[in-house]
């Protein structure tokens, strides 16, 4: 059986299984709102097993996976270590015993998730984080072009990069976005921060030591490129954000109205074999990437997102991406069946 | 272009904070295609404010 592990709203894990049942590829999808209990974990000198059991009602036992798919999220395991109602006389008691039933539990999970990555698999829990950091710099490592980068805690570096950059830079999170709601007078509001441009007026609101804050050089561009990379294999289109102030910054402030122009675009061969290095060193089957081609005809490394949503590729470039993702989980199962 | 709305974080927070926390702009209201983004990268919905505090500091965590 091929297991997938996704969110219960992923649109992109549900075509995929269209075509799974299509090809008659026997699968079983766990969401990270699923319940999931161990129910075993037999360690001996002639075998490992375990059997877990999800929403109280299917039970999976190790050797019936073949391969895995890493889609998004995570296992779910919703043991409470909240103590605390029964130590209200020693504080520091419930927290040493919550602190020490996480790490109990950290260790099931993590050698779950050490035996999902043994099967074939696209993909892995430990390689979901998008971590711009340790990506940027095993890019340059590899002749990739990356924007020169400072992450800084005082004011005055920051006021120096600024400095040697006269095109302006811009501030993001070194992570993947994140968004929150508010709710005041019962008027709620959703929030998200996107690529920003700082300007010498910002710089004086800032406080002078802060939070370790990524900076980047703002790159000129023709336009950016969404890839797609599957298995040895990118899936290109470029976007022309640029010429629209809406999108200019960052294309995922859409401009409903008028959307970006979004092309099928053939990447050179070079650059895929550097990106195929790429993703081999950071452990990556798929993730979608993005880059800058500059008027200067340069293409500069932004960033990997492992888990991020192709579906705007697909539709854009007219790749069949859920298919393809679909026929390659087929063929990791169909191998790893015959062996 | 529509003008943005500035999430305003309490001051003396704000200095513990990465600089593009003074960067977070309002979404949604308009924009549905951003909202269904919001929702299929699972960080929503943010039911009430203890969730977005939670998500919080849990992409705090992740960054250090």
């Amino acid at each position: 059986m091929l297991l997938i592990l996704t969110e219960a709203f992923e649109e992109s894990t549900d075509l995929v299984l269209e075509w799974l049942l299509h090809y008659k590829i026997p699968f079983f999808r766990i969401n990270q709102e699923d319940k999931v209990t161990l129910q075993e974990m037999n360690i001996s000198n002639e075998a490992f097993s375990f059997s877990i059991v999800v929403n109280d009602a299917v039970s999976i036992h190790a050797n019936e996976i073949t391969a895995f798919w890493y889609r998004r999220g995570f296992l779910h395991t919703p043991y409470s270590y909240q103590q605390d109602h029964f130590f209200t006389d020693n504080p520091q008691l419930a927290k040493d015993i919550n602190q020490n039933l996480y790490t109990e539990l950290q260790n099931l999970k993590q050698v779950l998730y050490e035996y999902l990555d043994n099967r074939a698999h696209i993909n892995s829990f430990a390689s979901r984080n998008n971590n711009k950091l340790q990506h940027l710099q095993l890019a340059a490592g590899l002749g990739l072009k990356v924007p020169h980068t400072l992450v800084c805690t005082q004011k005055a570096n920051l006021r120096s990069f600024y400095e040697q950059h006269p095109d302006g830079i811009i501030v993001k999170p070194n992570s993947s976005g994140f968004f929150f709601k508010t709710e005041e007078e019962g008027i709620t509001e959703d929030y998200a921060v996107y690529t920003n441009c700082i300007s010498a007026d910002d710089l004086e609101v800032f406080p002078d030591d802060f939070f370790p804050t990524l900076f980047q050089q703002k790159l000129s561009k023709q336009f950016e490129l969404r890839i797609f990379y599957l298995q040895g294999k990118s899936y290109a289109m470029a976007i022309f954000s640029q010429q629209d102030k809406q999108t200019e910054l960052d294309f995922r402030r859409y401009n409903i109205a008028r959307p970006n122009r979004n092309v099928p675009f053939k990447l050179p061969a070079a650059l895929q074999q550097k990106i195929k290095q790429f993703m081999k060193q950071v452990g990556l089957g798929s993730g979608s990437l993005d880059m800058i081609y500059t008027p200067e005809g340069d293409y500069y490394f932004l960033e990997v997102n492992p888990v991020g949503q192709y579906g705007f590729t697909g539709a854009a470039g007219n790749y069949p991406l859920d298919q393809l993702i679909a026929l390659h989980l087929k063929q990791q199962y169909e191998k790893e069946k015959v062996s | 272009m529509k003008k943005k709305k500035y999430h305003k974080f309490p001051e003396a927070l704000q200095q513990q904070l990465p600089l593009y926390y003074y960067y977070f702009e309002a979404i949604g209201e308009t924009d549905t295609s951003l909202q269904s983004r919001v929702r299929f990268h699972g960080s929503a919905p943010l039911q009430t404010n203890r969730s977005a505090v939670r998500n919080f500091y849990k992409h705090i965590s992740r960054m250090l």
